[in-house]
């Protein structure tokens, strides 16, 4: 990749005479995508801790067996609730938020090709995730049947399930609109001789993303709409009573559900793809096939959903082909891995706050990663399926893998968002604290599940006491050490070290171009690229 | 070259078209999902 600017007008701020509004009316009417991005991942950060707080419930319910604290209503409401907020709530919009912040930069726009869209996509989201709390003071609570809303068990529940689908709704549009967005804008706001593979991984991955939203999204739209006329207009798509499948229901949800998964990583991975370059001072090894990988892994994606499922009693020929299908992404993946080794390799490598999320994210994405492939053996998988050994994989792919490389992300962009320097010693505490609190709370889990623990129960057998407990532990201390980036993020909004526009030791990209704090308006006229 | 004071009319017309185009694409995805089930469940 090269992104080498020639005279670019960046600084030239001689038409910035429009800056923001002041007050609300700033946030409410921005249309401006570095307030949008802005606000998608304050957002993105309230509901970390909504979610978050959801998580502790469960854990501190978990610490020891018996009930404790809540009833196991209220228990599978957590569970559900924790789930839906953490996806849809939380780690989606931290990526559109760093999306919105970044490509217009990174590819030499103005702003996003639709404006006033991208103000929409994100006021929509405070709304539906009101909708979806509220249902928790509803008759009959929230949502309990898990996430992934399992007729027939789903359709027992009360009137808040209607709530609940209707905040599904407006997520799911929200996020199909900012895709929209993101298409467009890369398709035609790149700056003369940003050719496709110019673009920063970053932006790559996200482009695939958007493509990856647009053709599930709506799948998971029609789902939920086919529930809602199951549960209120007498309907019987997934009734069995009335001649529907529910099986069918689990192949629509996981033919959204599994994308959905490559939806929130492979923008993380666009993430560490611009980290690890720039703390080994070296370009990233095999871009091209690093962009081929990250459209293999979509394309893969698309046709693996049945792993979910092989406990359905499928046939055997679908087992084996939702086997082989799945295991074939390990490759593309392991390119990716190998890649961003192969960057440090004789790097100058240094080791600020972003590349030890980054390292980080590498080891502990890899472990959710090799649990997937031991999933993915469908003789075996009976044996693990609806277990705790789940748990603990998705969560490595989720927390020290995506939720990592977002915070990785946040800290590597922060003086170029904020214009100061964030303390490095505070991020360094913050990163140990987190890297120790997730894997004590998440690798116990394997052997609480290889050992037989059921996943989504409030109480169990005492053989499971210990390692339930040490995770209980580490879950409280991964939670309260994310109160530390708070006041870390907050210290570097109000001031510290002047930021310079580079940042980091010469990282590669335009944004790195423009001044930090980066101007209110950039490329007013497009840069020109070599 | 656009720049933010001089929006080039033919790049609007572009955006426009390519949002409609993949904003449709993910409408007819709904429409054909849902008209999918209902043909299987009937059937």
């Amino acid at each position: 990749m090269t992104t080498i600017t020639q005279g670019h007008a960046a600084q030239d701020h001689a038409h910035d005479s429009h800056g923001p509004a002041r007050g609300l009316s700033r946030w409410l009417f921005t249309t401006n995508h570095k307030d949008i991005g802005t606000l998608y991942l304050l957002f993105a950060l309230v509901m970390l801790f909504v979610g978050g707080g959801m998580a502790l419930v469960i854990r501190a319910e978990l610490f020891q067996p018996g009930l404790q604290f809540v009833n196991p209503e209220f228990f599978n409401q957590m569970t559900t609730m924790h789930a839906l907020i953490m996806v849809f709530g939380m780690i989606m919009p931290a990526f559109v938020g760093f999306a919105n912040w970044m490509i217009p930069m990174m590819i030499g726009a103005p702003d996003m090709a639709l404006p006033r869209l991208n103000n929409w996509s994100f006021w929509i989201l405070p709304f539906a995730g009101t909708i979806l709390l509220s249902t928790l003071f509803m008759d009959g609570g929230g949502p309990a049947a898990g996430w992934t809303l399992y007729p027939p068990l789903v359709l027992q529940s009360g009137n808040s399930l209607a709530f609940a689908i209707f905040a599904v709704h407006l997520l799911g549009m929200s996020s199909i609109l900012g895709a929209i967005n993101i298409i467009v804008t890369v398709m035609n706001m790149r700056a003369p001789g940003m050719t496709l593979l110019k673009m920063p991984m970053f932006v790559w991955t996200w482009l695939i993303t958007a493509y990856l939203l647009i053709l599930v999204m709506p799948v998971l739209a029609g789902g939920v709409t086919m529930l809602l006329t199951d549960r209120f207009f007498g309907t019987s798509f997934f009734q069995a009573a009335g001649g529907g499948d529910p099986v069918l229901f689990q192949h629509i949800f996981w033919f959204f559900g599994h994308p959905e998964v490559y939806i929130i990583i492979l923008p993380s991975f666009g993430i560490i793809s611009q980290i690890i370059p720039t703390f080994s001072r070296k370009p990233l090894f095999g871009y091209s096939s690093m962009v081929y990988a990250t459209a293999g892994i979509a394309f893969l994606s698309c046709i693996v959903w049945a792993h979910h499922m092989f406990t359905v009693g499928m046939p055997l020929a679908g087992q084996m082909f939702f086997m082989m299908s799945t295991m074939l992404i390990a490759i593309p993946t392991a390119v990716k891995v190998f890649n961003w080794t192969a960057t440090m390799w004789r790097g100058s490598l240094s080791f600020e706050t972003p590349m030890l999320f980054a390292i980080a994210f590498l080891f502990l994405f890899s472990i959710g990663g090799f649990s997937g492939v031991m999933m993915a053996i469908a003789p075996v998988d009976f044996q693990y399926h609806d277990t705790y050994f789940i748990v603990a994989h998705f969560h490595y792919v989720l927390v020290p893998g995506a939720l990592f490389a977002a915070i990785g992300g946040a800290y590597f962009w922060l003086p170029k968002w904020t214009g100061h320097m964030y303390d490095e010693t505070l991020g360094k505490i913050h990163f140990w604290l987190s890297a120790v609190g997730v894997n004590l709370t998440f690798f116990p889990q394997h052997f609480l599940g290889l050992a037989g623990m059921p996943r989504r129960i409030p109480d169990y057998a005492t053989q499971f006491a210990d390692w339930n407990a040490v995770s209980s532990v580490g879950a409280f201390l991964f939670g309260f050490s994310q109160l530390m980036f708070v006041y870390i993020v907050v210290k570097c909004i109000r001031g510290g070290k002047q930021a310079t526009a580079q940042v980091w030791d010469n990282p590669e990209g335009l944004e790195w171009t423009v001044p930090s704090p980066a101007p209110y308006h950039t490329f007013d006229e497009a840069p020109l690229i070599k | 070259m656009t720049t933010r004071q001089d929006i080039d009319p033919e790049l609007q017309r572009r955006i426009r078209r390519n949002a409609l185009m993949v904003g449709g694409f993910a409408l007819l995805i709904f429409v054909l999902y849902i008209v999918a089930v209902a043909l299987k469940v009937a059937g």
